[in-house]
């Protein structure tokens, strides 16, 4: 070691006296407590266990699955468990027994369950896919098993779709995706669903939704567990045709598109957070809170079927499953712990979640998430209140910010002859490849900027950044946020897809210049004669 | 407690070793804690049967929340000798307790909570009960004579807030475990239930100190009131607790089976007599930060995930109001965030293409390692001593990392029916022949029924992955079996004829790199197979769910010390629905993992990390010497690559690594990232938080250390260069702050603004590290160029000395090598060429009649 080092040490020694003596702000004490379940919700959670650390608190969660947190917290093996969807459920009618200890609901993160997907045309990576929920539903159900099935070149009538083998990859393990999807389809496209799910061996008619994806012994669907499993197995680049169901944030993560799904509305729509907010606003929370078996989960038929055109129809929002008494392993002072965890996560641990492919809770359900903080033995009630929590979604008047600011989609997003390029905002087919189906001519005429959003009066104005707050500022042009305060570049599919080229070869400047300037000597030296000798030819005429 | 918490702090060569290498000094290093206090090591000898044994604590004094080093000699080997724990093993704990010369009662110590899984030795062995059907410890005189009522339970008090005044008296026997659940349970105790002897009589164990904080039931570094007013800290014990082959009742115990193991808890009167007591003492407690603060939001890349996590808290305590929160994200969205003209503050290694009046402040050095889980494995004759023992070194070069990241032995795709991996390949890494010439550890031991052939990878994108992917594409013997030769081709220049001639799994021939992510394309399916009726129909097991993807480097390494693969291959009930389930992890002693993780990973987790070979090491002659051909990684090797990175084609004041370095003190995989933002679409506010944390980072922050603020143990100190370059960008972030900065054409281009350094050059004075006489026989000028090698990086180095020396004029000096390089090879091409066509010209004017 050498005397710099020393010296930093010692510098730091007496740095470090300093630190240590008593702050001004005495942190109150904390004990460590641990959860496990939804990995739809792993990489929120894990963004709060990781900042909250500074404040003293240690939380440990581990993305084990929705199931296995339902079973580990109903088992007493972790103090709080994360679940997509509640105890009661029937799966292939067997009913999962809520616990015996008392447990309360309480609402964590929205997002939108995305079907991302590996697709290439021409050696080119689609990002501009479109589907509706009836193909979807036929995709994962075995019904439409080629990218070139009319029915998906009508919806496409901008690309020309490969004939190639759709390879769906679902999840074998318990999971509260596979709840979502399967609830979605049962409820809207219960006349595929089910007659796929009995011929898949489920006992139960109607099938419902289930944790654990039905699958035809001997069909070409793909099993996989957790979020990391499916979603690394569509990245492979031998996945080619693959598409799977997974939370926004690790299609983010991978770097692959999603498709972009038809609303009732009639528009193609991108699960970002502004979209996953306006949907939401159609959930029906339970707010039955004498019955805790059912008080505040969420129905969610009528995000299913909102009309606005800025929807993501697949939308919803992860529970953590929190203790309301002191059984084993519980006590008051995890309950003073989870309390302000919970308390942290509703508010400032919301500002992340854009980033990271979530959706900011609102201010209802942040509402009736406190009350459900207050039920935890132990947890503060006096630091509990509306006007202290920092949630980026809360304004002045009351309304949802981001539901406020979010664009209206492109005239090429709306179902029809037209399709929005992989910029987002260009019409095709416009004199381009020409779409199967595509009725050449009637389309927007190539520019489509700006041919929407008139419609909303929210989504107005330049992107302006707004600093500390980061309040989702939005582009009217491209639907992209923004993001005031760092945190929030919205997912932009072409800059994620345009990604092909990568790692490149780090080069300097000097050999950058150099190696132009040696080529130009090569190419001088080479040719230079030559050329001399064409002059001296036309010299010598 | 849970058997992965045996595990994690059995795991690694840990915290001595990890802080001896990382540090770069010598084998018993002052410890890294910041107050710059020394070791307090202390050994202690048993009593009576035990009275043989030695058992040494590696820190008593000073301690933080940290691990500490328990080993020991002249113990009785552990029976059986692996797997389980039936006799003869220690057991060690953490207590509170005041009395210096009676020590801790056993109620008062971290122990035997709550048991829902599975034990590893006898029946109360780690549990607080008292009463053994059957068994009867005479000495524990708080069970009744002939009591035969309800099983009685050693109860457990809670540390007090202010020191007692009386003799502590122990509570009476509880009937169950419920007042200890209310202080620590089996997912957080710290506990050590069975820690194993080996046959040479020696042990060594990681014991994870806990603080009033982790603990708050035993309160350590807690300030308590003392009676005559002020406070004190609140002391603590770390209690070894030897158990023999003798139950508490005088029965032997010959520990073949559980049924004759040792079953009593070390809670008991009897056990509890054997105890060997160490006083820890305690830095106080610092409270961290309030809850409640807006957070700044800084986004960036997993390198700097550790740094971000430990300086947090320091920088809160600077400035309370504004805590920062830390949201790891891939590097492609780190690169859009910055262009999209809210650019935030994003940490990431390569600069976006062009980002005109981007601003670069260098962060944290880091590196790319392959960290592991090892324990030594079906050796026969000596080597059966040490089963079950960690090896703590593994010696890995370009080519062996490529085997290992393309499937490429048998057990990497599957065992059962017919795959595409080659027949003459091994089964795994330890059945390799070139991994036997880089690791002789391995000879001899037989991995065949736990075989280690991949590493846990983490699925995503990343910069530092592709920078791992070029060095195994620009090492000739690497990219030469990606490229389908054997790897004992006489022509591959790494190659040996005594291997048996390894080829690359056919899915990865010719793979085109680098790649940014680890792809696991083999299209093997394990087939399901019949389960009985009711439990539902098995799905094939493809691909990943055969090897499994991590979510994190983090991820990797946590699995890694618990012994998982993070498989889910096991068909049980989730819930009642039938399914693939989490798989069990490796039993102890059958534990044997390799998993990609940062240094900083490996080092918060005690694991070790295989050293990086260049293509001599192992060759047979004088050429092969493992220990100089073979880096691991450490501030000085880290330094040293630094010297070898290149200034960004992007933006100039960022340096790329180049992971290809011939210097043999550098570790291929360093990395270094930055801190970008760009100053000019900043509001006032948030330049004054980038900048306070920029100045963090480049002042307390690059403290190596354990304490809250410290700049975690794994990372390398910023060299003088790089801190300036990072003072510089503050300094002009907080003229955006007041209003005051006035980017001047001069200083801004379109790779980004190069900040004014006052005469320092963070390309250059990379020094900090080094100095000529830790790396004796380096002072040549220039090492000269390696063969010519076409479509690879061309490097040429200057030493340290050549470098410190010519701090002002550095570039030049390089460039002139070049130039001259150059205008030799246009001259040749010219001479020959050039002469040649002219010829040429000449005939063709002459057919042409002119």
């Amino acid at each position: 070691m050498n005397r710099m080092k020393v010296l930093i040490i010692a510098t730091a020694t007496a740095l470090t006296a300093v630190l240590a003596s008593p702050g001004p702000a005495a942190a109150a004490s904390y004990v460590p407590v641990n959860g496990a379940g939804s990995t739809w919700a792993e990489n929120a959670i894990n963004q709060w266990t990781g900042d909250v650390s500074q404040y003293g608190m240690e939380v440990n969660y581990a993305g084990t699955g929705s199931s296995d947190g339902r079973n580990q917290f109903k088992a007493g093996t972790v103090d709080f468990a994360a679940s997509d969807i509640p105890y009661g459920e029937s799966d292939d009618g067997i009913v999962d027994p809520p616990p015996s200890r008392g447990f309360a609901y309480m609402p964590v993160v929205a997002g939108g369950t995305a079907f991302m997907y590996h697709l290439d045309i021409g050696g080119r990576r689609v990002t501009n896919l479109r589907l509706s929920g009836d193909l979807i539903t036929k995709i994962f159900t075995g019904n439409i098993t080629q990218w070139d099935d009319p029915a998906i070149k009508a919806e496409n009538p901008g690309l020309t779709m490969p004939s190639r083998q759709i390879i769906p990859v679902v999840r074998t393990d318990g999971s509260g995706s596979t709840a979502q999807l399967t609830m979605w389809m049962a409820q809207l496209y219960s006349n595929i669903w089910n007659p796929y799910c009995a011929k898949a061996g489920r006992v139960s008619n109607p099938c419902g939704s289930t944790s654990i994806f039905p699958v035809i012994p001997g069909s070409d669907f793909i099993g996989q567990s957790l979020d990391s499993g499916v979603t690394g197995y569509v990245a492979q680049s031998t996945s080619e045709g693959s598409i799977t169901y997974t939370e926004y944030s690790y299609a983010r993560q991978s770097g692959f598109p999603v498709v972009r799904l038809l609303n009732a509305a009639g528009y193609y729509n991108l699960p970002t957070a502004q979209n996953v907010a306006v949907a939401l606003v159609q959930a029906k929370i339970n707010q039955d809170s004498s019955n805790p078996a059912v008080y505040l989960t969420q129905d969610l038929s009528s995000v299913y079927t909102d009309p606005d055109p800025r929807t993501y129809p697949l939308s919803s929002y992860s529970y953590m499953v929190i203790p309301t008494s002191t059984a084993s392993p519980f006590n008051t002072s995890k309950g003073n712990t989870l309390g302000a965890f919970a308390y942290y996560l509703l508010c400032q641990g919301q500002y992340p979640m854009d980033g990271l492919g979530y959706s900011p809770l609102p201010i209802n359900l942040v509402k009736a998430g406190f009350q459900q903080i207050l039920r935890i033995p132990g947890a503060q009630a006096q630091n509990i209140n509306v006007a202290g929590c920092k949630n980026p979604t809360f304004s002045q008047n009351g309304t949802n910010t981001l539901v406020a600011t979010a664009p209206y989609p492109h005239a090429c997003d709306k179902a029809g002859p037209t399709q929005c390029a992989a910029d987002g905002v260009t019409a095709l087919p416009a004199g381009g490849p020409g779409g199967a189906g595509g009725s050449g001519g009637s389309g927007a005429g190539g520019a489509g900027v700006g041919a929407s959003g008139s419609a909303s009066a929210g989504a107005s104005g330049p992107a302006s950044a707004n600093a500390s707050q980061g309040t989702g500022a939005v582009n009217p042009d491209t639907g992209q946020g923004a993001g005031g305060g760092g945190a929030n570049s919205s997912y932009n599919p072409n800059v994620v897809a345009g990604q092909v080229i990568v790692g490149a070869t780090p080069t300097s400047p000097v050999g950058l210049i150099l190696t132009v300037a040696a080529v130009l000597f090569l190419l001088g030296a080479v040719f230079g004669p030559v050329a001399l000798a064409r002059l001296n030819k036309r010299r010598a005429r | 407690m849970t058997a992965p918490l045996v595990r994690r702090l059995s795991s690694g060569v840990a915290a001595l070793a990890a802080v001896a290498g990382l540090l770069g000094t010598a084998p018993h290093p002052a410890v890294a804690s910041s107050t710059g206090v020394p070791d307090s090591p202390a050994t202690l000898s048993g009593t009576g049967p035990f009275s043989s044994l030695k058992v040494t604590v590696s820190q008593t004094q000073n301690l933080i929340n940290q691990d500490v080093s328990v080993s020991w000699t002249g113990g009785v080997p552990t029976v059986p000798s692996s797997g389980v724990f039936y006799t003869d093993y220690l057991q060690i704990m953490e207590c509170w307790g005041d009395d210096p010369a009676t020590g801790p009662d056993p109620s008062q110590c971290e122990f035997g909570p709550v048991r829902t899984t599975a034990q590893l030795g006898g029946t109360w062995a780690n549990t607080r009960q008292l009463t053994y059907p059957g068994l009867v410890d005479p000495a524990e005189t708080d069970v009744p004579a002939g009591y035969a009522g309800a099983n009685l339970f050693m109860p457990f008090s809670a540390a007090p807030d202010t020191v007692p005044t009386a003799p502590y008296t122990r509570p009476p026997l509880a009937p169950d475990v419920s007042g200890s659940a209310n202080y620590f349970d089996q997912s957080d105790t710290n506990e050590v239930d069975y820690a194993r002897t080996d046959a040479d009589g020696t042990g060594h164990e990681f014991f994870q100190i806990d603080t009033d904080r982790e603990a708050p039931g035993l309160g350590c570094g807690k300030a308590v009131t003392a009676p005559s007013g002020g406070s004190v800290v609140e002391p603590c014990w770390l209690v070894v607790v030897p158990r023999g082959h003798v139950e508490v009742d005088g029965s032997v115990r010959i520990g073949t089976t559980v049924a004759t193991a040792d079953d009593s808890s070390p809670l008991s009167a009897t056990n509890w007599a054997n105890r060997i007591a160490f006083p820890l003492s305690f830095q106080p407690v610092t409270s961290l930060c309030t809850i409640g603060a807006l957070e700044v939001q800084v986004v960036g890349d997993e390198q700097a995930a550790e740094a971000m996590s430990r300086w947090q808290p320091g920088l809160c305590q600077q400035n309370a109001a504004s805590p920062y929160s830390y949201s790891q994200i891939g590097d492609d969205e780190s690169r859009s965030q910055l262009t999209s003209g809210s650019p935030g503050l994003a940490l990431l290694s390569d600069p976006p293409p062009a980002q005109p009046g981007a601003l670069y402040a260098p962060v944290a050095v880091n590196a790319l390692t392959i960290s592991f889980y090892i324990q030594s494995q079906g050796g026969a004759g000596d080597a059966a001593n040490q089963n079950g023992v960690q090896i703590t070194r593994l010696n890995l070069n370009a080519r062996l990392v490529a085997k290992l990241l393309t499937q490429s032995y048998k057990a990497g795709v599957g065992t059962v029916g017919p795959t595409d991996v080659p027949p003459l390949n091994p089964l795994d890494l330890t059945a390799d022949p070139e991994f036997l010439a880089l690791n002789p550890q391995f000879t001899g031991l037989d991995y065949a029924a736990h075989a280690i052939p991949d590493v846990i990878v983490p699925f995503g994108n990343a910069d530092a992955y592709a920078e791992l992917w070029t060095w195994i594409d620009n090492d000739p013997a690497a990219r030469a079996f990606l490229d389908g030769d054997p790897d004992n081709d006489p022509r591959d220049p790494g190659g040996n004829p005594a291997y048996k001639g390894m080829t690359v799994n056919p899915n990865y021939l010719k793979t085109q790199l680098p790649i940014e992510d680890f792809p696991t394309t083999d299209p093997y399916c394990q087939e399901p197979t019949a389960v009985p009726a009711g439990e539902g129909t098995q799905t094939p097991l493809c691909g990943i769910a055969l090897h499994p993807y991590s979510t994190s480097l983090h991820q990797a390494a946590l699995a890694a010390t618990q012994g998982s693969q993070l498989l889910h291959v096991t068909w049980g009930q989730s819930g009642q629905v039938w399914g693939w389930v989490s798989t069990p992890a490796e039993s102890d002693g059958d534990i044997g993992i390799l998993a990609l993780a940062d240094a900083a990973t490996a080092a918060k987790y005690d694991l070790p990390t295989a050293r990086l070979c260049n293509d001599k090491a192992g060759q047979p002659g004088p050429d092969g010497n493992l220990d100089q051909d073979c880096m691991g990684v450490a501030t000085d090797s880290m330094d040293a690559a630094l010297t070898d990175a290149v200034p960004s084609a992007a933006a100039p004041s960022v340096l790329i690594p180049n992971p290809n370095t011939i210097d043999p003190r550098a570790y291929p995989l360093t990395t270094v990232t930055y801190a970008a933002t760009v100053p000019t679409e900043l509001t006032p506010v948030q330049a004054d938080q980038y900048a306070n944390l920029l100045d963090y980072v480049a002042g307390p922050g690059q403290v190596s250390g354990l304490a809250p603020g410290d700049l975690a143990l794994g990372y390398a100190p910023l060299v003088p260069g790089l801190v300036a370059q990072t003072r510089a960008a503050a300094t002009i972030l907080h003229e955006v702050a007041v209003g005051t900065y006035t980017g001047t054409p001069s200083s801004t281009g379109p790779g980004g603004i190069l900040p004014p350094l006052g005469g320092i050059n963070p390309l250059t004075d990379l020094t900090g590290g080094l100095s000529p006489a830790t790396a004796p026989g380096l002072t040549t000028a220039v090492i000269p160029l390696p063969p010519a090698n076409p479509g690879k990086v061309l490097y040429a180095k200057l030493s340290s000395s050549t470098q410190s020396t010519a701090v002002t004029a550095p570039a030049p000096l390089g460039a002139v090598r070049y130039v001259l390089f150059g205008c030799l090879i246009a001259a040749a091409v010219c001479l020959c060429a050039g002469r040649g066509l002219l010829i040429y010209a000449r005939r063709l004017a002459r057919k042409t009649g002119h």
